[in-house]
């Protein structure tokens, strides 16, 4: 079996690669930069917290409704950042961030600086999840947004948040209602980070305001820019790359900020699409070598097939 | 009743008068042509023809009914296209896929239908039909930033129609492009205009203007100056 600090650090990771999912959504695949996203991550836990430990609602429905709360503010913030573009919009994510992390900080209600304790891992059946089943609960929640993430991608709303990403003006001349698909965007990216904020809660059973702070958010940026910005894979990659950095090395969990910084830099200047963006080197090489592995084959017109389908 | 209807149009931008005071109609099945120096105020007619920039006063009517101050998806789904005076595609979209984004306006209405699949069978055939209306009959998968202008514009073009339009504008169809390739683009519109399509076209190319528009205005210092005949608004 796995040992219990190893399931505790594949636990952080997946949590990590739903955030970092849910914020490709709204920065890779409609691009609309946020800097913020830990607020929303924030709203989840808190609203999963307060449920659990306030009203005596048990993790399932808290879940559920910290996913929907989570997706509601954000929708209701989007309207805001739908005035501003590129680094005002930013900025303009930053802010929400501070004011959320702020209000966590000094309500007393949202246990200001104490945070918010007691809160039980999930049970089922009456017998509460152990470690191990708790990470297969963060799989299970992976997978379920993988799949949900497919789907947005060859849909009509995939393709509308194609387009407004590449030009929001030519987007709208071309029927595509903009605010109505940011704010979606805006939604479902928030309502992710809230289930995962959730996850957070019951998986620490102990959250403060400085777990959702703006640090946090450039984390979870980091990881999606590192792995490749608007495809699937990317942001996965970056999480569980990002995420076991500090792990595996001591020196790299106390200068994290630091490292990720450098990495950031990096990438910028070698590799802006991340380490497996579409315009990287190991995704063209990796093309290059299939291009070649097929020529071989007999089955040409199979490959060229499937070549097309992936357009 | 003529197709689209413009009437006593002023832009202002913080005090400048981008238009002032323009009047005109386009009517079905034409092709007009909208012909000024530079700062005219051409770009901006068409701006706020599609809703990108709303008019300061006047009123704007397509079949019958006001349209100025909306935004400009709903503008585009009542079958009003347009290409860029710039190029625009969606440069790190394949050519189908810039098709499929115009032809996405008759399945966004219903969170049902939205969330279906765009790429099917089916649409790739309309979109791959629409492409090859335009001349780009091959290497849809490319993504559109690679292409060479012409062959931008045509994307363009291409990308319009998949709105089903009843009117086209064009913003400089032949800016850029060389003597045979702009002929060849004419010969595009005018074909499009003979299946019924009604045409706006931004031009600075004179004899362009003379060998395909049916009518004339023109544009100077935001003011319409003239209207009428080719050869006589000469």
């Amino acid at each position: 079996m796995l040992s219990g600090y190893l399931v505790t650090v594949l636990t952080t990771i997946g949590i990590y690669i739903i955030l970092a999912l849910s914020l490709n959504i709204i920065t890779g695949y409609a691009g609309q930069i946020s800097l913020g996203h830990a607020a929303f991550m924030g709203i989840g836990a808190y609203a999963s917290a307060l449920l659990y430990t306030k009203t005596g609602l048990g993790f399932w429905p808290a879940f559920v409704l910290a996913g929907l709360v989570a997706g509601l503010v954000g929708a209701v913030l989007a309207v805001p950042c739908l005035r501003v573009r590129d680094d005002f919009l930013a900025i303009t994510t930053m802010g929400i961030n501070f004011v959320i992390e702020a209000v966590f900080l000094y309500i007393p209600f949202f246990g200001a600086g104490m945070g918010i304790g007691g809160i039980n891992p999930p049970a089922l059946f009456g017998t509460e999840l152990g470690k191990p089943a708790f990470l297969g609960l963060v799989l299970l929640v992976i997978v379920l947004t993988i799949a949900a993430d497919r789907w947005l991608a060859r849909s009509w709303i995939g393709l509308g948040w194609a387009a407004i990403r590449e030009d929001e003006q030519a987007a709208g001349a071309m029927g595509i209602d903009v605010v109505r698909f940011k704010v979606l965007a805006f939604t479902l990216g928030s309502a992710g980070a809230g289930l995962a904020g959730s996850l957070y809660a019951h998986f620490l059973t102990f959250i403060m305001p400085v777990n959702f702070s703006f640090g946090q958010s450039i984390v979870i940026l980091s990881m999606v820019v590192f792995g490749g910005i608007g495809t699937l894979r990317g942001p996965i990659v970056g999480a569980i790359v990002l995420g076991a950095l500090p792990e595996i090395s001591r020196p790299a969990m106390e200068y994290r900020t630091l490292l990720y910084g450098v990495l950031l830099l990096l990438l910028m200047r070698f590799q802006p699409d991340g380490i497996l963006g579409d315009g990287s080197l190991i995704v063209r090489w990796w093309r290059r070598l299939a291009r070649s592995g097929s020529n071989v084959k007999p089955t040409n017109d199979d490959c060229k097939l499937t070549n097309d389908r992936t357009g | 009743m003529p197709l689209l209807t413009i009437e006593s149009v002023t832009k202002e931008f913080d005090g400048v008068i981008a238009l002032q005071d323009v009047s005109f109609g386009v009517e079905a099945s034409e092709i007009l042509g909208v012909i000024g120096p530079n700062g005219a105020g051409k770009t901006t007619l068409f701006n706020c023809i599609t809703g990108i920039i709303p008019p300061t006063r006047g009123t704007i009517s397509y079949r019958g009914e006001a349209i100025q101050g909306r935004q400009p998806y709903q503008i585009a789904r009542l079958g009003i296209g347009r290409t860029f005076q710039v190029v625009r595609p969606f440069p790190n979209l394949s050519l189908r896929d810039n098709v499929l984004v115009a032809l996405g306006h008759r399945h966004y209405p219903g969170l049902r239908r939205a969330l279906s699949a765009c790429r099917t069978d089916a649409n790739r055939r309309i979109a791959a039909a629409l492409l090859t209306r335009v001349g780009l009959s091959s290497g849809h998968d490319r993504a559109a930033g690679t292409l060479p202008l012409g062959l931008k514009k045509r994307l363009e073009i291409a990308r319009a129609l998949a709105l089903e339009p009843r009117l086209l504008l064009l913003d400089e169809p032949s800016g850029g492009l060389r003597h045979e390739e702009s002929q060849q683009l004419l010969d595009l519109i005018r074909d499009l205009n003979r299946e019924g399509i009604s045409v706006v076209l931004i031009e600075h190319n004179m004899p362009i203007v003379m060998g395909v528009c049916h009518r004339l205005v023109v544009l100077d210092h935001g003011v319409k100056i003239a209207e009428g005949d080719p050869y006589r608004a000469r």
